[in-house]
């Protein structure tokens, strides 16, 4: 509501720099980082019970998703600091399919988990943790576009702040699917959050619909886990903070393993023979749900080559016997949900705890935002998480991290942080979002960077800690500590390359055993493990010389070495790539006065005005042509200049 | 609300073209002819003809008063009236109907050096900005008038000498070319797909079957490059002209082979003397193709600096030739083992030579032709005589047939015509091939998959749909001044 209609009677509860409107992965990362940085800042919780709630699966990490992670913890976030201390299971996936998308992935003590972040904001300097329910933005709108000044509360007070951050999730007007029934709800049975909406409508702030969903969770004491496959953390347990990395004490909180079933023939009979009462196909759900995330019967529908598919048991919490059953989502009626677990075995006395459910939910067009994740709309108003458009922990906290950073760098009259796509894959997240939008919960895949070989989870310190730094979330003690690192490993690069000998005694006994050539005279170590069959590791023996390196370390060695060609290959793409994204764009430039771009092009390129041509160039609607033309009328105007 | 937003559009276009100077410059070839002309565009192009022209009679009007796309008669001033330079004809083509989509005015001046340089001159004090290379077509470009993917034919169509060269610039110009180009990204994306269909999703397993239809696939890739490629000798002969160096010892007649076969030709011949006087060049056209014919010193140790620097462009000249007519004489059988290192030192540089035995009148003629098919037997050999009026035919049958066997292009195949396409596929092909040896070589699939995607965005260059800035300054600085 505009400022001059605030009542009276609205009670003034406090000024804050910032205040963070949701308490999930995204609000909780910007609220930290904000008072970080020294913002006084507010975060509110509709309750303090749900705080950085997994209302979806129990773990954090996976494909591209374990990048982000390592990503945040770069740049001094909170997500994999916190996930380190709840892991009880952990998996290194995609091993065999390339450094590029190897990725961590943990099971999270899901109750545990939400403890320790609520712990961590209660104990942040500058940040205050409140429960209460926000539901209509403060706005004056004297100026060319209207400005945020602060929130009210459903409890009727209201409370002044410099920048907000709207992180509310899946909540904004949600409702619960289950069959033919609709319930007004958030995930979990949490309540909705209803008003806000409104509000954004009133500052013209374009919404959209989404639906996303989740499976059952079942009780433990009623699974027969002997008819599955049981599936345990790896060997090597590796942790997504650089911080724990370091600290040889570091180990999980305990280890639960996970258990593999697969669904029947008589499953998808039953999904079949009940598809036209799934809210998909017989018209309650309008929205549009994740294609990379599909429910069970959107499987049979659009594979119906497969007769089966994966079912991952997986553990919620020590202390719990919940659940969570990976790739059942759906949101069949109540009856089917319950007849499928007779057809999967393993699963055929399964007691359901929680039903299988689809949401559907409010969100903005991202779009709308500019790439600090401000709206281009309304000024000092920032957005994060889900209600971008995003699905899943990782993205939202990413978001969460960035918007936050944004926030507190306006407040301070410094320019916004913007990620490259060829820096991070949080630069990729936003970039779609904000460039390309979405019309599906977009999750993040390791095929949307275009240099994922160089995006590496490996590499993440090494890529932002320097920026984390500057930015301020990384103490001192820890940059020190980053840069020795990187010295260490420069220097057994180095080594490695250097180091050369003869293949003779246990080196040709190693090579022997791995089928790899053995040749006459010396060998050089960098040379050995450019081989795809030899690994840093395998040599180990004929290298006494080699330093102690963590895991992490050791794995970043062996990447830079054996895929080195490769990497330089990326890097001149990045080039290549950076020169487009280097040509920036006058804030004012005229494009409806160059006749040569075609009419749809002018508008969407006058509409986002976008920073650089190379983010041009990613607008749908804007053609090669168009960009040709673009590059050809600004080289002009400079020339001319 | 309509006519408001369309009077917006209407301001901005005349704020846009306030901040874009006039440029002139002339737009004919260099040197004296009859008439010359020179271009002004801009926003100021009609102010500043009124500073500097006067019409002949009242039949004229001042540049600012003409009807669009009409002429005027008059007299051009130097800055400030101070002398009359010329008597002009003066054309007006308005806005946005015009080469440049801007005012353009083009004076059709007389063409003496003084002249051109003096009127220029005059446009430049009057407001004018002398324009770069190409900046009239930039300008076009950036108004729309032209695009980028024509750019490159169109240029090719104005240089076009041959019905050849211009039937693949036309088929370059209808896009042809980059269909056929998008039609191959399109299969490496499948590829691509796949590979990442079994990278991001655990169901889809890496089976050996799997691998065996990308890998099936990739090569199939892979052969419609390698004829492509192989296709560019033909291609950029179409385009540049077929190169026919003579060559041989001074005095075996060589020259008189050159005039015999521009002879028949004389009416489409265009001659001009090379850098040097001993070095010859002539464009003859057989059965619509380009052939540039070349003639060279005589090859022969010398101490004359002259003679030197003649023969070393010899050599130079054989360096690009796509066949080489090396000439012996019957006349001089001491030269003839030299001509054997000769021709043999040619063959090491992989060039397509044939032996022409000169001067069949002879009598000596006999021995000649012996002696090459004794030591010469595997290079085709034409025998020559500047009386003989069939001879002439049968060597450019020759020529023609040679060019004809150079690359078995079919006529759906891709044909290239450009050292940049060149030079675009043969980066996607070493890219592909290293994609392949690393798919067999146990190279993680996230790897294979970059290589792809990196082959896919080079590809995406030759026909502009990955814009980069090379690309759009490579094709404009083909455009010279004026242009």
């Amino acid at each position: 509501m505009k400022k001059e209609d605030l009542k009276e009677n609205t009670w003034f509860a406090g000024n804050y720099d910032v205040i963070v409107v949701g308490s999930g992965h995204a609000g909780v990362e910007a609220a930290l980082a904000t008072a970080r940085l020294g913002k006084k800042t507010a975060i509110f919780a509709m309750t303090l019970e749900s705080i950085a709630n997994l209302p979806c699966n129990p773990n954090i990490g996976g494909t591209a998703k374990g990048q982000l992670v390592r990503e945040i913890d770069a740049l001094g976030g909170e997500m994999g600091k916190a996930a380190d201390e709840q892991t009880i299971q952990f998996r290194m996936l995609n091993s065999s399919k390339g450094p590029a998308v190897i990725s961590p992935r943990a099971q999270i003590d899901r109750r545990a988990y939400q403890e320790e972040i609520k712990e961590r904001l209660e104990k942040q300097e500058h940040l205050e943790l409140k429960q209460s329910e926000i539901v209509d933005l403060i706005y004056v709108n004297d100026q060319e576009k209207p400005c945020v000044t602060g929130v009210i509360a459903k409890d009727g007070m209201h409370y002044i702040g410099k920048k907000v951050i709207i992180a509310t999730g899946t909540f904004l007007e949600s409702q619960v699917i289950i069959g033919d029934a609709v319930i007004d709800s958030g995930p979990d049975g949490l309540a909705p959050s209803i008003g806000l909406s409104d509000s954004l409508r009133e500052l013209e702030i374009p919404l959209k619909r989404f639906k996303t969903g989740t499976p059952v969770r079942v009780n433990a004491r009623t699974l027969d886990f002997s008819k599955c496959e049981e599936q345990g953390s790896d060997d090597i347990i590796v942790p997504f903070s650089y911080e724990n990395d370091e600290n040889p004490n570091w180990q999980p909180k305990a280890e639960m393993p996970c258990y593999m079933t697969w669904t029947s023939k008589e499953t998808k009979e039953l999904f079949l023979d009940n598809i036209d009462r799934s809210p998909l196909y017989s018209g309650v759900i309008k929205s549009i749900g994740p294609r990379y995330c599909p429910s069970l019967e959107d499987k049979y529908v659009k594979f119906p080559q497969h007769e089966r598919h994966h079912v991952f048991l997986e553990p919620t919490g020590v202390n719990t016997l919940e659940y969570y059953a990976s790739g059942l989502s759906s949101s069949m009626p109540q009856d089917v949900q319950y007849e499928m677990l007779k057809t999967i075995e393993g699963m055929e006395n399964a007691e359901i705890m929680r039903i299988g459910y689809a949401i559907e939910y409010d969100l903005i067009d991202p779009t709308s935002l500019q790439l600090s994740l401000e709206s281009r709309l309304v000024d000092n108003l920032y957005f994060a998480g889900q209600i971008n458009g995003s699905s899943g922990y990782e993205e939202a906290a990413g978001q969460g991290l960035i918007a936050g950073i944004n926030a507190a760098r306006s407040l301070d009259e410094l320019e916004p942080i913007v990620l490259e796509r060829s820096d991070a894959y949080l630069g990729v997240l936003i970039d779609d979002l904000v460039t390309k939008g979405t019309n599906e919960p977009y999750r993040m895949m390791t095929n949307r960077a275009e240099y994922r070989l160089v995006l590496r989870q490996d590499n993440a310190d090494r890529r932002l800690t320097e920026l984390g730094y500057e930015i301020g979330l990384i103490s001192e003690e820890r940059y020190q500590s980053f840069k020795a690192k990187i010295r260490r490993i420069d220097a057994e690069i180095k080594r490695l390359k250097e180091t050369r000998i003869p293949y003779k005694g246990k080196l040709s006994e190693i090579l022997k055993e791995k089928n790899s050539a053995i040749k006459t005279g010396n060998v050089s170590l960098a040379e050995l493990i450019k081989r795809p069959e030899i690994n840093y590791l395998d040599l180990a023996e004929v290298d006494p010389e080699r330093p102690e390196l963590s895991y992490v370390d050791s794995f970043n060695v062996e990447v830079e070495i054996k895929y080195e060609g490769y990497i330089k290959l990326e890097y001149k793409r990045i080039e290549k790539f950076k020169k487009l994204e280097s040509k920036k764009i006058p804030k004012d430039f005229d494009y409806l006065a160059i006749s040569g771009l075609r009419a749809e092009a002018k508008t969407k390129l006058d509409q986002v005005r976008p920073i650089s041509v190379g983010q041009a160039s990613r607008l749908a609607g804007v053609s090669p042509a168009d960009i040709s033309v673009l590059i050809v009328a600004l080289e002009e105007i400079n020339r001319r200049n | 609300m309509n006519f408001n937003l369309e009077k917006n559009i209407n301001n901005s276009i005349q704020n846009n073209s306030t901040t874009a100077a006039t440029i002139a410059a002339v737009s004919t070839p260099p040197g004296i002819s009859g008439i010359a002309v020179i271009r002004l565009s801009g926003k100021q192009a009609s102010a500043i003809c009124d500073q500097l022209f006067t019409p002949l009679n009242q039949n004229f009007k001042r540049p600012s008063q003409m009807q669009p796309y009409t002429v005027g008669v008059g007299y051009w001033h130097g800055f400030e009236k101070s002398e009359i330079l010329d008597q002009v004809v003066l054309t007006f083509f308005k806005a946005p109907h015009s080469y440049t989509g801007e005012d353009v005015y083009e004076i059709s001046c007389h063409g003496g050096e003084y002249i051109k340089e003096a009127i220029l001159q005059s446009l430049f004090d009057a407001g004018a900005e002398p324009a770069g290379p190409g900046e009239f077509s930039k300008r076009a470009f950036i108004n729309g008038k032209l695009n980028l993917v024509e750019a490159e034919a169109v240029m090719d169509m104005i240089s076009a000498e041959s019905s050849r060269q211009n039937q693949v610039a036309l088929q370059q110009l209808r896009g042809k070319l980059s269909d056929q180009i998008s039609q191959l990204r399109d299969d490496l994306f499948q590829v691509i797909a796949q590979i990442e269909m079994i990278i991001e999703f655990p169901e889809n397993e890496d089976t050996l079957e799997k691998r065996q239809t990308i890998v099936t696939q990739l090569k199939q890739v892979k052969l419609v490059l390698e004829q492509a490629v192989s296709s560019f000798s033909q291609g950029r002969i179409i385009r540049e002209g077929f190169q026919v160096v003579i060559a041989g010892q001074p005095n075996v007649g060589k020259s008189s082979l050159l005039n015999y076969l521009l002879g028949e030709d004389k009416a489409i011949v265009t001659s001009k003397a090379g850098t040097t006087r001993d070095i010859v060049d002539a464009r003859i056209i057989i059965d619509g193709l380009s052939v540039h014919l070349t003639d060279t010193a005589g090859l022969r140790l010398t101490d004359d600096i002259v003679e030197k620097e003649g023969i070393n462009r010899a050599y130079q000249a054989l360096e690009k030739a796509d066949l080489v007519f090396y000439v012996l004489s019957p006349e001089n059988p001491e030269t003839w083992q030299q001509d054997l290192t000769e021709i043999n030192l040619l063959l090491e540089k992989d060039k397509k030579i044939a032996v022409i035995a000169g001067k069949r009148d002879l009598s000596e003629h006999k021995e000649l032709s012996l002696y090459i098919d004794e030591n010469l037997g595997q290079l085709d050999k034409l025998d020559f005589s500047a009386f003989d009026d069939q001879a002439d035919l049968s060597i450019k049958k020759y020529i023609l047939q040679t060019f004809e066997n150079l690359g078995k292009a079919e006529s759906d195949s891709m044909l290239i015509t450009h050292l940049r396409h060149r030079k675009i596929l043969d980066q996607t092909l070493a890219q592909i091939e290293q994609a392949i040896q690393a798919f067999d070589g146990q190279i993680p699939l996230d790897i294979v998959s970059g290589l792809l995607q990196a082959s896919a965005e080079i590809l995406a260059e030759l026909t502009g749909d990955e814009v980069s800035e090379e690309l759009i300054n490579t094709i404009f600085s083909e455009f010279c001044v004026g242009k």
